[in-house]
C-alpha cells in the first residue's frame, strides 16, 4: 500500500494541502476530498491494470495455481482501492470536523478575547474614571484642608494675640496691686515706727518706772504687729503667712528686748509650718508677745535661771480635719505661778488680753503651774486656710 | 573723751527725735536732723560726723542712697540705712553704697545700740 502513494501528497497532511494557493476559494476539506478522490481512482486504476496483466497472465499460463494467485491479487487490489477511497473519505471528514472546531475554537477565543477585552476597557475605564474622582476628591480634600490650616492658624494668631494683650493687662493690673499693697504696707510700717518712737519719747520724759513699763509693753505689742506686715511683705502673698516663721520672729524679738538678763534665762523654740490668714496670725502673734512678757516678767525674779520654751506644732489625732488642730504653748522652768495668780488674772491686762487672744484665734486656753517648776500656757486651735484677699474697686 | 558724732537724715520728725534721743542715752552726739538729701550733704560738709544713719525713702530729689554714695565719695563718711521696707531693687541700689549696717523700721533700742556698736568697733 505505501508504494502505491509514494511520491504522491500525503492525505494526512490537511494543513500542506489547506496551504495549497492554487485554489485558495475552495474549502480544505473539499480540497482534500477531491484528492482523495483523485488518489482512489489512481489506486484503482492501478489495481484494474494489476488485474488486466494478472489475468492475461492467468490466461497465458494455462496454470490453475498461477490462475488463483492472481485472482486472489485482484481481489486484493479492488478491496484496496475501496479501503484507500473510504479513507480517504473518512480523512476528509476528520478534516472537515477539525476545521469546523478549529472555526468554532477561534470564534469562541474570539468571542471570549473581544468579551475580556470588553470588560477590560469597561474595567479600565471604571477605574480611570474612579481614579479621576479619587484625585479631584482628593485634591479638593487638600485644599479644603489647607484653606482650614491657614484659617485655624489665623484664628489661632488672633486667639493668641488677644490672650497675650489680656495676659499683659492683667499683669499690669497684677503689678499694680502689688505695688499699692506695698505701699500700704510701708506706710503701715512707717506709721507704726512713728507710733513706737512717740511711746519711746514718752516713756523718755517720765521718772517712773511703772509708766516705762507700761510703755514698753506698748512697744511690745506694736512690734509684733510691724513684724507681721514684714512678714507679709517678704512672703509676697500679702494674703496669708507661715504661722511657724512669724511667731518665731515675734518670740526671738520679744525676748530679746524685754530678757534682762539672757545670760540666765535662754530661750528654745520648737515651730511647725502652717499658712494662716492675717487675722489669726496677728492674734497669735500679740498672744504670744504678752506670754512671753509674763514669762520674763514673773518667772525668773532675783536673777533665777531658766528657760523660756515656745512650741508651735500640730495635735495628733487618730483621724484626719480638713483644718488640723495646732497646739501653741509657752512654757517657762521659773517659779510657777503665784497663788494669786486668779485674782491677778482679772486685774492684769497682759492676763486678760491672753484669754481674749486664745479665743480671738478660735481656741481654749489652758493654764497648768507647779510651784518651783514652772508654769505653762497651752492654746489649741484649728488653723484656718487664709481667705482670698480681695481688693475692693 | 571726744563723742562719736552721728548725723540723722530722717524726713519723719517724730522719728527722727526719737533716735536722736535714743543715741543720746547710748553716750553718742546725735546731728541734725536732715530731712533730704541735699541737706545731709550741706550738713555733713560742716559738721563732719562720724557716722550718717540715712532713710532711704526722702522726700527729695537726691534719695537716701544717692546721698549716701555721695558722702561716702566726698568725705568717706560711713553710712547706716533705714527703712520700712526694701524691694530687691532697691536693696541692690543700696548695696552700691557699701552701708555698714542696715535697720529695718519699725526698730528696738538694741536693734539700733548693736548696728551702731559695730560700727565704731570694727573702726
Amino acid at each position: 500500500m505505501n508504494e502505491l502513494f509514494d511520491g504522491a501528497t500525503d492525505p494526512m497532511d490537511a494543513d500542506a494541502t489547506l496551504k495549497t494557493p492554487t485554489k485558495p476559494d475552495k474549502r480544505p476539506e473539499q480540497q482534500i476530498q477531491e484528492l482523495a478522490s483523485t488518489v482512489a481512482t489512481s489506486v484503482k486504476t492501478t489495481a484494474t491494470e494489476v488485474v488486466s496483466s494478472l489475468t492475461r497472465a492467468k490466461t497465458d499460463s494455462g496454470t490453475g495455481t498461477a490462475s488463483a494467485i492472481a485472482v486472489s491479487v485482484i481481489a486484493a487490489a479492488e478491496a484496496a482501492a475501496v479501503t484507500v477511497e473510504a479513507a480517504a473519505a473518512a480523512a476528509a471528514a476528520a478534516l472537515a470536523v477539525q476545521a469546523a472546531a478549529a472555526a468554532l475554537i477561534a470564534s469562541a477565543v474570539e468571542e471570549t478575547v473581544a468579551s475580556s477585552a470588553r470588560a477590560a476597557a469597561l474595567e479600565a475605564q471604571a477605574a480611570t474614571t474612579a481614579a479621576a474622582v479619587a484625585v479631584e476628591t482628593a485634591v479638593r480634600a487638600a485644599a479644603l484642608a489647607v484653606a482650614l490650616a491657614e484659617r485655624t492658624a489665623m484664628e489661632a494668631a488672633r486667639a493668641l494675640a488677644t490672650e497675650k494683650a489680656a495676659a499683659q493687662a492683667l499683669q499690669l493690673a497684677l503689678n499694680d496691686k502689688q505695688a499699692l499693697l506695698m505701699e500700704v504696707h510701708h506706710r503701715v510700717k512707717n506709721n507704726l515706727q512713728v507710733i513706737v518712737s512717740l511711746l519711746r519719747l514718752e516713756a523718755g520724759r517720765s521718772q517712773h518706772p511703772d509708766v516705762h513699763a507700761v510703755l514698753a509693753d506698748m512697744q511690745g505689742r506694736i512690734r509684733s504687729m510691724a513684724l507681721l506686715h514684714k512678714a507679709l511683705y517678704r512672703s509676697g502673698t500679702f494674703a496669708s503667712v507661715d504661722l511657724g516663721n512669724y511667731l518665731q520672729q515675734v518670740t526671738t524679738q520679744s525676748f530679746s528686748s524685754q530678757s534682762k538678763h539672757p545670760d540666765l534665762v535662754r530661750l528654745t523654740l520648737n515651730f511647725g509650718s502652717v499658712q494662716v490668714g492675717m487675722d489669726q496670725a496677728i492674734s497669735a502673734g500679740l498672744l504670744v508677745n504678752e506670754l512671753i512678757s509674763n514669762c520674763l516678767k514673773h518667772g525668773f525674779p532675783q536673777q533665777r535661771s531658766g528657760e523660756v520654751n515656745v512650741v508651735l506644732q500640730p495635735v495628733v489625732t487618730e483621724t484626719q480635719a480638713a483644718d488640723p488642730l495646732w497646739y501653741l504653748c509657752v512654757s517657762d522652768t521659773g517659779v510657777g505661778l503665784s497663788s494669786d495668780f486668779e485674782e491677778r488674772r482679772k486685774t492684769s491686762l497682759g492676763l486678760q488680753l491672753v484669754h481674749d487672744l486664745s479665743q480671738q484665734i478660735g481656741g481654749s486656753l489652758v493654764v497648768a503651774s507647779k510651784p518651783g517648776l514652772g508654769a505653762q500656757f497651752t492654746v489649741i486651735f484649728t488653723a484656718l486656710a487664709p481667705k482670698t484677699l480681695v481688693m475692693p474697686l | 573723751m571726744n563723742k562719736h558724732r552721728i548725723l540723722v537724715v530722717e524726713d519723719e520728725r517724730i522719728v527722727a527725735r526719737d533716735i536722736a534721743m535714743q543715741l543720746k542715752a547710748l553716750g553718742y552726739e546725735p546731728l541734725g536732723p536732715a530731712t533730704t538729701g541735699e541737706q545731709a550733704f550741706e550738713m555733713a560738709e560742716q559738721l563732719h560726723p562720724h557716722l550718717v544713719l540715712m532713710d532711704i525713702h526722702l522726700a527729695s530729689t537726691m534719695d537716701g542712697i544717692v546721698a549716701a554714695q555721695a558722702l561716702r565719695t566726698q568725705w568717706g563718711i560711713p553710712c547706716v540705712f533705714m527703712s520700712a521696707f526694701g524691694n530687691a531693687e532697691q536693696l541692690a541700689r543700696a548695696k552700691l553704697a557699701e552701708p555698714v549696717g542696715y535697720l529695718e523700721k519699725p526698730f528696738e533700742e538694741y536693734e539700733l545700740r548693736e548696728v551702731v556698736a559695730a560700727v565704731f568697733k570694727e573702726r
